[in-house]
């Protein structure tokens, strides 16, 4: 998998969300009945396992930010609404607490140019990899010439599976504005941007992505003159962001000229998971 | 080039009577006799005994071109209506392709489009191959909560399932273009009644001009679209979708609604399994692929494809 058709990685915003929901979006119904429907969902949802014993109740009544409010929130902070995006990937792993709404496209609607909008799961730390992959190859098609990558995860399961899992301390995400090269960016385009959150501008270009299954005893890859390496929780315990922290810690290397290698294990299917950035010259 | 290679679909043996659902949903006979008479729903397909795992296995069993093929399967993509359908971490899309011989696959869900999520997967999957991958695209749930069972005055879902495969070559039914149009201002936690009206109003509106923009994408006037493989919300919608158009609603395979009811995202899939049995696909055939997901934000898609029969098909 490589020949993302040089996606400059144009900004990148990261932010710890609290345990309380954002305002903004109370549904009209009253949070009331949103808590009914989700309790009625998992309680369906468990039943055929043999699992609704587990329910936690009390979780879903006062769950904290779902990925519709975390995406939003992450979305004013890194877009511009002079920027009208193509195409917008959500990617997660532990599911959302709001399990039936279709976040991505809710997300569409507040993002600048309305992009078309999707998600990608059930791939672990994979999937954000999977999903920049997937935005090289619109960007290659012609298809879109600003992406927005979302990567998001939330700590609370409300229900015991049955099984380990491996869950986040805390609700977080990180956001990454990715451009093909032939984007006409104003030069002032963050004058606009709100600067309380810590985000940065990038000079990288995205020179190859892939996710390769059935590795059974990976090496992660070592740094090399001119090469940062950021190792995910696959290959680092990161109890904190299990599936966000490759990617948060991008951010903190981009004062240096280095070119980038994020790399991160995927355990049950045993990928080994890189994207590669270079440094622009 | 993407192209649809084989297709395979199971439903359940079980039938049920939508006068059934209705009873069990609170309507009155008079609410169930304007399901079957006017939406044209008769019945849907259930197994209530049965996993989602035991749905997919029954599709991706017949898909005989998978055979000796596995291999080559670089992805398998469950295309979803509902972004959680089993308790996390369970995985029966994993536990699938162990049994069928592909671990080696990337296994990913696609999602968020809701009931036109089927063909976001088939796009996804062939923006993804390289060379002489293939994608194994999967679709269809179980009706396991209200929300999956009835969508208030407008369907019943039904249980069953559909698989696919794609390539990014030559071989098999050509994508020619892919059209999708969002609208998040509906999603429940910002719509409140007065949009949802509005989303009514708009339903069929919004899909024709979906099918005209894949239509016109991919070159063609839409007096060359043969058929449309439409999603079996029901008859009604697609009615009023064709006279936006001025298209031919005989040429829409509606036969399905009154046999299965809304079979999430594999309507398509299994509607064009209909129209190569009887004969509608010929070489060349010009057609769409057209879908709406609705309830938590609306999505409207549609695909236009060159029907081109496998290799191994052709005489």
């Amino acid at each position: 998998m490589s020949g993302p058709h040089g996606l400059r990685l144009r900004r990148c915003v990261r932010l710890d969300f609290g345990d309380e929901p954002l305002s903004g979006t109370q549904a009209p119904g009253g949070e009331g009945d949103r808590a009914a429907a989700r309790t009625l969902y998992h309680r369906d949802l468990l039943r055929p396992h043999g699992l609704e014993t587990g329910l936690d109740t009390a979780a879903l009544k006062t769950p904290g930010p779902s990925y519709g409010e975390m995406g939003r929130t992450l979305l004013e902070a890194a877009v511009s609404p002079d920027e009208p995006v193509d195409l917008l990937v959500l990617a997660y792993a532990v599911p959302d607490l709001e399990p039936g709404r279709a976040t991505a496209t809710y997300l569409s609607h507040l993002c600048p140019g309305r992009p078309m909008a999707f998600a990608i799961s059930d791939q672990g730390t994979a999937a954000a990899f999977t999903g920049l992959k997937l935005i090289g190859e619109y960007a290659r098609s012609g298809d879109t010439r600003r992406a927005v990558l979302l990567i998001l995860e939330q700590p609370t399961l409300p229900y015991d599976p049955g099984v380990p899992v491996t869950l986040p301390a805390a609700a977080a995400g990180v956001a990454l504005v990715l451009e093909a090269p032939e984007s006409h960016v104003r030069a002032d385009a963050d004058a606009d941007m709100d600067t309380d959150v810590d985000a940065a501008e990038l000079t990288l270009r995205l020179t190859s992505v892939s996710v390769e299954p059935g590795v059974a005893e990976p090496e992660p890859p070592r740094a090399s003159d001119g090469t940062s390496v950021l190792l995910g929780a696959g290959f680092t315990p990161d109890e904190t962001r299990p599936y966000t922290g490759v990617w948060w810690q991008l951010l903190g290397l981009l004062s240096t000229r280095d070119d980038v290698l994020l790399a991160d294990f995927e355990p049950v299917s045993q990928s080994v998971c890189l994207a590669e950035f270079r440094a622009r010259t | 080039m993407t192209a649809i290679t084989a297709v395979a679909a199971h439903l359940p043996d079980q039938r049920v009577p939508i006068e059934d659902l209705a009873a069990e949903f609170g309507l009155t006979p008079m609410q169930a006799r304007v399901f079957r008479r006017y939406h044209k729903l008769g019945e849907v397909r259930m197994d209530p005994a049965g996993s989602l795992l035991d749905l997919l296995r029954a599709a991706v069993s017949g898909l005989d071109a998978l055979r000796g093929q596995e291999h080559r399967v670089r992805y398998v993509i469950h295309a979803r209506s509902f972004p959680v359908v089993t308790p996390y971490p369970l995985d029966p899309v994993r536990e699938l392709c162990r049994e069928f011989g592909l671990d080696h696959a990337n296994v990913l869900a696609v999602g968020h489009h809701a009931c036109a999520t089927g063909l976001l997967a088939l796009d996804v999957a062939g923006r993804l191959l390289t060379g002489d991958e293939l994608a194994l695209v999967l679709t269809g749930e179980k009706a396991f909560t209200a929300d999956a069972r009835t969508v208030p005055e407008t369907t019943f879902f039904g249980e069953g399932a559909a698989a696919c495969l794609v390539s990014a070559g030559q071989d098999g039914d050509r994508l020619l273009s892919y059209a999708v149009e969002q609208h998040g201002e509906y999603d429940e936690a910002v719509a409140g009644p007065a949009d949802a009206l509005a989303f009514q109003r708009e339903y069929p509106d919004r899909l024709a001009e979906t099918i005209l923009a894949a239509v016109a994408r991919a070159g063609l006037a839409l007096a060359e679209i043969e058929l449309i493989l439409p999603h079996n919300v029901n008859a009604v919608c697609w009615q009023q979708v064709c006279r936006r158009l001025g298209y031919p609603a005989a040429q829409v395979v509606l036969e399905n609604v009154a046999e299965y009811g809304h079979v999430f995202c594999a309507d398509n899939l299994i509607n064009y399994l209909t129209a190569r049995r009887r004969g509608l696909l010929a070489p060349g055939t010009r057609y769409v692929m057209a879908a709406a997901g609705a309830g938590l934000g609306a999505t409207y898609s549609a695909m236009v494809f060159a029907h081109h029969p496998p290799r191994r098909e052709r005489p």
